[in-house]
């Protein structure tokens, strides 16, 4: 009875120490978020299944009085199926899926496919964001990525040649778990654009026929 | 087939005779043809659909800053995304800015930018005439060039450009009309075998700084 009443009073003690360590691991993951490290991302991103967002994109140049504002929203599902869907001020609607990205722009006779010269700019950047969403930020061949306090991960081109295009990409992790705040892509000092979603739904369903064009 | 014989026919559009009016005719004319221009600083963003060569189509985001005392145009083209593929400035002389490919070709460069400075820049008025002629009143302007045709219409004006031998090199049409009496709808057309046709689609439009 003694010994197990020792067991007893040490396993008592246990949980006590259990409970009093939990808020404070509680209390850790609050501070850190979901974005204390590469993997803490990973592991929340690889929860999601689809994601839909919408999205008020504002560009910044020298030449605008005021920024050029762009709405639209976004689709992803998962593995690799993602729409980027302008509702203003040009309809137009981007697809990615394995087979590379094309662009489809609404006009007086409906959606027509487009083959202007941004589309490979736009290229790199909707692949990115299919990254970004699946929390893979690293692999990319073409940025290098940096992860700072309060869940800004700042994303730099490796080759110079890129560097002309774009200079390098902010994005903004929301402290909701597995949602990206704002995306920053500053092309010059003069020339940028911030990218603020809104209205995001994690994992709900999703129509393929989303992914079709349109 | 059709589209091929209509090119080579645009191609070899020539500039109409002109039966030249006088006194105030003339200068109530003049007006007319001076008002299709801005008087002042102004930017405007579009929509602009490109038919290339072929029949491939591009779509892009034109923002342009006219300002007329310095005879100078600001342009800057970008993709649906934001993405900036093109800028340039005219005035005394073309300074492009940033160029990706593949509009990096110079040829794009001042092709471009002498589009928008026909648009938006009215031609010296000193070389004008007004007159009948091409179907209608018509003003004449002679440039370095070749020559240069304004026509007012009751749904808007078309600006005409013939090189030395009065062949017409490139057609701009105006329609509809939006805030401060900017066109809603611009088409530019370059004829012949190797033309293009761009429609720009009026976003927004201001004055701005001088």
């Amino acid at each position: 009875m003694k010994t197990g009443g020792r067991l007893s009073a040490k396993a008592a003690r246990e949980p006590r120490a259990k409970t009093a360590a939990l808020p404070l691991m509680l209390g850790c993951a609050l501070l850190l978020g979901w974005y204390g490290s590469w993997d803490d991302i990973k592991h929340t991103a690889e929860t999601m299944t689809s994601v839909k967002a919408g999205f008020i994109q504002s560009k910044h140049m020298k030449i605008l009085s005021r920024p050029l504002i762009s709405r639209g929203t976004l689709f992803f599902k998962s593995p690799g199926s993602l729409r980027w869907e302008y509702s203003s001020p040009v309809e137009s609607v981007l697809l990615m899926s394995g087979r590379g990205v094309v662009r489809y722009v609404k006009g007086a006779g409906g959606y027509a496919k487009d083959a202007s010269a941004g589309i490979q700019s736009m290229q790199v950047v909707v692949q990115e964001i299919s990254r970004w969403v699946k929390g893979d930020f690293q692999s990319n061949p073409n940025f290098s990525a940096e992860l700072n306090p309060g869940g800004k991960i700042i994303l730099r081109p490796k080759e110079d040649s890129f560097s002309r295009i774009i200079r390098r990409i902010e994005l903004t992790l929301s402290r909701r778990p597995g949602v990206i705040e704002s995306v920053k892509i500053v092309e010059s000092e003069d020339a940028y654009t911030v990218i603020r979603f809104e209205g995001v739904v994690i994992n709900g369903s999703m129509n393929d026929s989303l992914f079709r064009a349109p | 087939m059709l589209s091929f014989a209509a090119a080579l026919t645009l191609g070899c559009a020539a500039m109409p005779e002109l039966r030249e009016i006088h006194g105030p005719e003339r200068a109530a004319a003049m007006e007319q043809c001076d008002a299709c221009f801005p008087g002042r600083a102004w930017r405007f963003i579009h929509s602009i659909e490109a038919v290339l060569p072929g029949g491939s189509k591009g779509n892009l985001i034109g923002v342009t800053v006219v300002r007329p005392e310095k005879k100078s145009v600001h342009c800057v083209l970008m993709s649906i995304e934001g993405f900036v593929v093109f800028e340039a400035v005219r005035g005394s002389g073309l300074k492009v800015i940033k160029a990706l490919p593949p509009l990096d070709n110079p040829h794009f460069s001042a092709g471009i930018m002498e589009d928008v400075s026909l648009t938006y820049l009215r031609p010296p008025a000193e070389s004008g005439k007004a007159g009948i002629g091409g179907g209608g009143a018509r003003c004449r302007y002679a440039v370095s060039s070749g020559t240069v045709d304004v026509a007012v219409g009751a749904d808007g004006w078309r600006i005409f450009r013939y090189d030395a031998a009065g062949a017409l090199q490139r057609e701009v049409s105006a329609s509809g009309t939006g805030g401060g009496g900017v066109p809603k709808e611009l088409r530019i057309r370059a004829p012949g075998i190797l033309g293009y046709s761009l429609v720009l689609g009026l976003i927004e439009s201001e004055p701005a700084l001088p």
